[in-house]
């Protein structure tokens, strides 16, 4: 039919679509409706973030110390990389260059996993100081009153939900990484790249949220 | 456990079987209720508005053969959408501002309002009269309140959240742990006024139950004299059981063996009892002490750690009663 | 031409066994899947109220003790709601309807479709094996403090809300991806059958919504396990901050049940009156107008939780806002008879029984709304005779109404129409005798989740029993309608009622699995009856 006269050679068209725009086109919508409910499931933290910090200042300005600066920039720089890389593939694959593909996504795994070894040294930290959320909060050298664990259950509460969007994330990049080396990128066909990229960049642009609330915060 | 048997036969003061409302008996009721009527007779009004006109359609222009085209096809009319969207506009508003109006009589506290604290636990309404340094709890407990005075209450929780309901007052307001709300009435009736908990909160929800007893003032004064002497110089024994239902301890632990929500206080006192995860550990004073004052301290095998403390609510004199209490529970 | 046509298979057989129908990709297949999946849930929900209206026959220990009658009324409430009228309309009708009724082959993500019914399935065994860990006496709201408190499995259940949350979230995507971009050639925005538009607005609100639900199930999930103190008052937290955002969610999530209720009848009314529908843009704008609204009313449920004076006002005002669309649709609906030609068959009386029930409940909802007066019912009987009015006089009656409609095409069968009659009547019945007296026993001060009464409602209460006798075998003698033609219905033409929708004009009953032979176009307005092409 009409539809057919537009098809691409090297494009995988579902049947129920009539053109490859409107498959790209759907898929890219579905996405973008996707990270807003993603986003929305972070701004529920963000608002019990602000009410606690508006009820209770002290506790961020006293916790906020025990937070490692450090790591975390580093983080926020892997993270930022690893974005860049990201679009470095789509931008490769719509050169037809398939190697330069697989290179940058595994680039971008390494990132992914770097941070979250980081993240494993924070976190040991804070569990061997006993800084942790509620009853487990152990902690008796903290300046702060008694309701500093407060802090650090919400200090878990939105890294782990991220730490888990990362995680996620490595899986989709595997698979990513798994059909570029079959080859079955090119410059038609991207959309799983550039949807998988989309995600990975909401799961940089939430850290670089996290990072001054939680580590920078005065 | 009898007063709520009582509480719970005794009707609620209806002015007729058929009335919408429950019979009105504070200050707050009169600017409710014209409200409520006035909502029940223009909703009722509303709805033949609606209801005629379809059911007239559907006999009016019934298909009557196979086919049958319809009469018009007619899809819009600005001035009657205009009409039906805003003449419900200004219904709407007018029960805005009416039922904003009457909301903020509800919560405006006058400034000469006797004060009384009340305080919500599973499953029993405590009320403390700070003036008279008396007060009164227990599932069915009687709230004595004087006639034409108004009454604030401010309330909190000691566990869950309650709400504290009184339908002939038109009052009612969450009672909440960690904070206090308040709410006032003035009474206008003579009468005794059942309290609901409205807010669910676990199995005995629905016992939780007082009544406010309003009185002529020379009545209330007399009361709150009379409570003031009850319980001085009653022997630990009689006061003890009297704690054991005023405090609501019946709503968990039987006296008669059978296991409740807690154990029953039957013939534990001198022996053994088995612990969650610990050893086993003699019911004697300092244990039954320590069971009330600390209740999380040592869990009794087989029931849920939840009941709530004590502390600050009973003298150490109520403390020895209810010890005394137990141990003559052969 | 046609002959050929009439060779090809159906959806039903062009594909046969089992695992044709679990891995199925096909909306249709999925859609009717999601249908009995919620029929049964629907049953199983059901019995748990008729065992709440034993209870209630007298005061005290009826049939089950204190603590069951709380589980019993947590499970009502949680499966209904979660598992019943939220997906209900759209992930069955929805899905079966929505990609025909729009000209298309699929919906956008068919394997994404497929995930989030088996998500569904995933979330409703958590839910039902929550009973093996030990029953949840929370309520369905799961208000803290009392949620972190008590015993039974409230992770379970919490956990399993938070899932079908997900399985919500995905048709929700799915649907408006596939509004926007599957739509056949010549389809507009405005010639959109307003089935379509009341979808589309649901899925808005699903999509912003629910995430917000699942973040708030988690913190009272992890509030419970470790006791990180954001909701609970002996850690410093805030009970009340649980209630804003469990509401957040849960108020829109009041219009995801209704919207789609909504979206039926206006196709019923048009279609059985044989008339343009009356004000197709503003029953389009006014479902837009609520989901929108939807948002910014969740305080209503909190009018004496202790928040100030200026708070209730605001969320008063905006209540009273969101009740206007509503009021619209229900003038339009009744104005779209006006000089019709009207049939009162079955699928139109279940409408004529939404629109009763319905305008009860919406006209209530004036009485919650009312500040001073809502201080007097909060947390009565009135307000559940209230959202039963709302959310089975009204989607509950739109849902059957749908089935009722849709059935011919669905299974290519006609069901008798008396006893599709007698099954309206009954549920109606059976349905005021349950709910209009607890609005009585509420506005006399009746608390809700009450297992003991006091003596002077007992009449009320066993009336309401009674009726619910009534109800469920009204439910009952529909299915029992629809399960009989299955066998003894006669064959149904492709378009029984003279609709003038894609799904009835352009496609054999039932469809054959790519929905059309042809790539439909659209040339007019989706209610123009004097236009209906000759059918497939």
């Amino acid at each position: 039919m009409v539809a057919n006269q537009i098809t691409k050679p090297n494009f995988p068209l579902a049947d129920h679509f009539d053109s490859p725009e409107q498959q790209v086109d759907a898929g890219k919508l579905g996405m973008w409706l996707f990270l807003a409910t993603e986003i929305l499931l972070f701004g529920g933290l963000f608002v019990a973030y602000a009410i606690f910090h508006n009820l209770h200042p002290e506790l961020f300005k006293a916790g906020h110390r025990y937070l490692d600066v450090k790591l975390g920039a580093i983080n926020t720089v892997v993270l930022l990389f690893s974005s860049l890389t990201v679009v470095l593939a789509i931008h490769a694959a719509q050169k037809n260059k398939t190697s330069m593909v697989a290179l940058n996504l595994v680039i971008t795994l390494v990132c992914a996993v770097t941070f979250l070894v980081v993240k494993y040294f924070e976190y040991t930290h804070k569990f061997h100081a006993g800084l942790l959320p509620g009853y487990f909060f152990t902690n008796g050298e903290i300046p702060a009153p008694d309701q500093a664990h407060i802090f650090f259950g919400i200090y878990f509460l939105m890294t782990g939900l991220h730490g888990i969007h990362v995680v996620i994330g490595i899986i989709v990049l595997l698979w990513l990484l798994v059909r570029s080396l079959k080859g079955e990128f090119n410059e038609q066909y991207y959309l799983p790249l550039e949807l998988g990229g989309l995600y990975w960049h909401l799961v940089d642009v939430i850290w670089i949220f996290l990072f001054p609330l939680l580590y920078l915060i005065r | 456990m009898d007063s709520v048997k009582e509480l719970l036969s005794m009707r609620l003061p209806v002015a007729s079987t058929m009335s919408w409302l429950p019979e009105a008996a504070s200050t707050a009721a009169s600017s409710v209720d014209w409200l409520f009527y006035f909502l029940i007779w223009s909703c009722v009004g509303l709805f033949l508005l609606v209801v005629v006109p379809v059911i007239w359609f559907s006999i009016r222009y019934r298909r009557k053969i196979e086919g049958q085209k319809a009469l018009s096809q007619v899809d819009h009319n600005v001035k009657i959408e205009a009409a039906w969207t805003l003449l419900p506009c200004i219904y709407l508003a007018f029960l805005f501002y009416w039922g904003f109006i009457g909301f903020v009589d509800l919560y405006t506290i006058p400034f000469n309002a006797k004060t009384l604290r009340v305080i919500g636990q599973k499953w029993n309404w405590t009320v403390q009269y700070p003036d008279d340094d008396i007060s009164v709890s227990g599932q069915g407990a009687v709230i004595g309140v004087p006639l034409g005075q108004p009454v604030q209450l401010i309330m909190s929780s000691q566990d869950v959240i309650h709400s504290f309901f009184v339908p002939n007052f038109r009052i009612k307001q969450d009672v909440l742990p960690g904070r206090y709300s308040s709410i006032w009435f003035q009474a206008t009736k003579i009468g005794e006024f059942p309290v609901f908990c409205t807010e669910y909160c676990g199995d005995e929800h629905s016992k939780m139950l007082a009544i406010i007893k309003v009185m002529p003032q020379d009545e209330y004064q007399e009361w709150l004299t009379k409570k003031k002497g009850e319980d001085v110089g009653l022997p630990p024994l009689e006061l003890g059981q009297k704690l054991y239902t005023q405090k609501a301890c019946n709503a968990c632990h039987t006296l008669d063996g059978t296991p409740k929500i807690g154990p029953s206080f039957k013939g534990i006192y001198g022996h053994m009892t088995q612990l969650e995860g610990m050893a086993a550990v003699k019911v004697d004073d300092g244990y039954i002490r320590e069971s009330i004052l600390e209740p999380q301290a040592k869990i009794v095998k087989g029931y849920p750690p939840v009941m709530p403390t004590f502390k600050g609510q009973l003298s150490e004199s109520d403390i020895n009663a209810l010890i005394e209490f137990i141990k003559s529970l052969k | 031409m046609v002959a050929n046509h009439l060779e090809e298979e159906s959806y039903l057989t062009s594909k046969k066994g089992i695992s044709s129908w679990l891995f199925t990709l096909d909306h249709k297949r999925i859609g009717l899947m999601y249908l009995v999946s919620v029929m049964f849930f629907f049953f199983m929900g059901g019995l748990f109220a008729i065992l709440l209206r034993m209870e209630l026959w007298s005061a005290g220990e009826t049939i089950v003790k204190a603590k069951q009658y709380n589980q019993l009324f947590t499970l009502h409430g949680a499966i209904m709601v979660f598992l019943v009228i939220i997906p209900g309309i759209p992930a069955s009708l929805g899905n079966f309807v929505l990609p025909l009724q729009l000209g298309a082959k699929d919906v956008a993500f068919p394997r994404i479709n497929l995930m989030s019914y088996y998500i569904y399935v995933v979330g409703a065994l958590i839910a039902l094996s929550s009973l093996f860990v030990g029953a949840i006496d929370t309520g369905w709201t799961f208000y803290t403090p009392y949620s972190i408190t008590t015993d039974g499995g409230v992770v379970v259940m919490v956990f399993a809300a938070f899932v079908l949350g997900f399985s919500s979230i995905f048709t929700g995507v799915n649907f408006i991806a596939t509004v926007h971009k599957l739509r056949a050639p010549g389809m507009t925005w405005f010639r959109m059958p307003l089935f379509i538009w009341g979808i589309y607005a649901t899925a808005i609100i699903q999509i912003m919504a629910t995430p917000v639900l699942a973040i708030t199930l988690v913190l009272l999930i992890i509030e419970r396990v470790f006791h990180v103190g954001i909701f609970d008052p002996q850690l410093g937290g805030d009970p009340v901050l649980f209630q804003h955002f469990f509401w957040f969610y849960s108020h829109p999530a009041v219009y995801i049940m209704i919207l789609p209720g909504m979206a039926v009848i206006s196709e019923l009314i048009t279609t059985f009156s044989q008339k343009r529908i009356f004000g197709y843009k503003a029953i389009a704008y006014s479902s837009i107008a609520i989901a929108v609204i939807s948002f910014l009313v969740w305080g209503h449920h909190m009018f004496v939780s202790g928040q100030s004076e200026l708070v209730g006002m605001i969320f008063s005002a905006l209540t009273f806002l969101v009740a206007i669309p509503s009021g619209v649709k229900m003038f339009n609906w009744a104005a779209t008879m006006y000089q019709g030609s009207i049939s009162l068959a079955t699928p139109m009386l279940w409408a004529m029984g939404f629109f009763l029930l319905f305008a009860i409940g919406g006209l209530t909802g004036c009485f919650l709304g009312t500040l001073s007066i809502d201080v007097h019912l909060h947390d009565t009987y009135f307000v559940v005779a209230h959202f039963h009015y709302v959310m089975v006089g009204g989607t509950f009656m739109a849902f059957m109404g749908g089935i009722f409609y849709w059935w011919p095409k669905m299974t290519g069968k006609m069901y008798n129409e008396t006893m599709g009659v007698w099954s309206v009547i009954l549920v109606v019945l059976g349905f005021n005798l349950t709910f209009f007296v607890q609005f009585l026993m509420g506005a006399q001060g009746m608390p809700r989740r009450y297992y003991h009464y006091l003596d002077q409602f007992q009449i009320y209460h066993q009336i309401s029993t009674v009726g619910s006798f009534l109800l469920g075998f009204g439910f009952l003698f529909s299915v029992i309608t629809l399960l009989v033609s299955l066998k003894h219905g006669k064959k149904a033409p492709p378009n029984p009622w003279h609709a003038a929708t894609f799904e009835w004009t352009e496609t054999a009953s039932p469809p054959i699995e790519h929905n059309f032979h042809h790539q439909p176009i659209c040339t007019r307005g989706p209610y123009e009856y004097d236009q209906i092409a000759k059918s497939v």
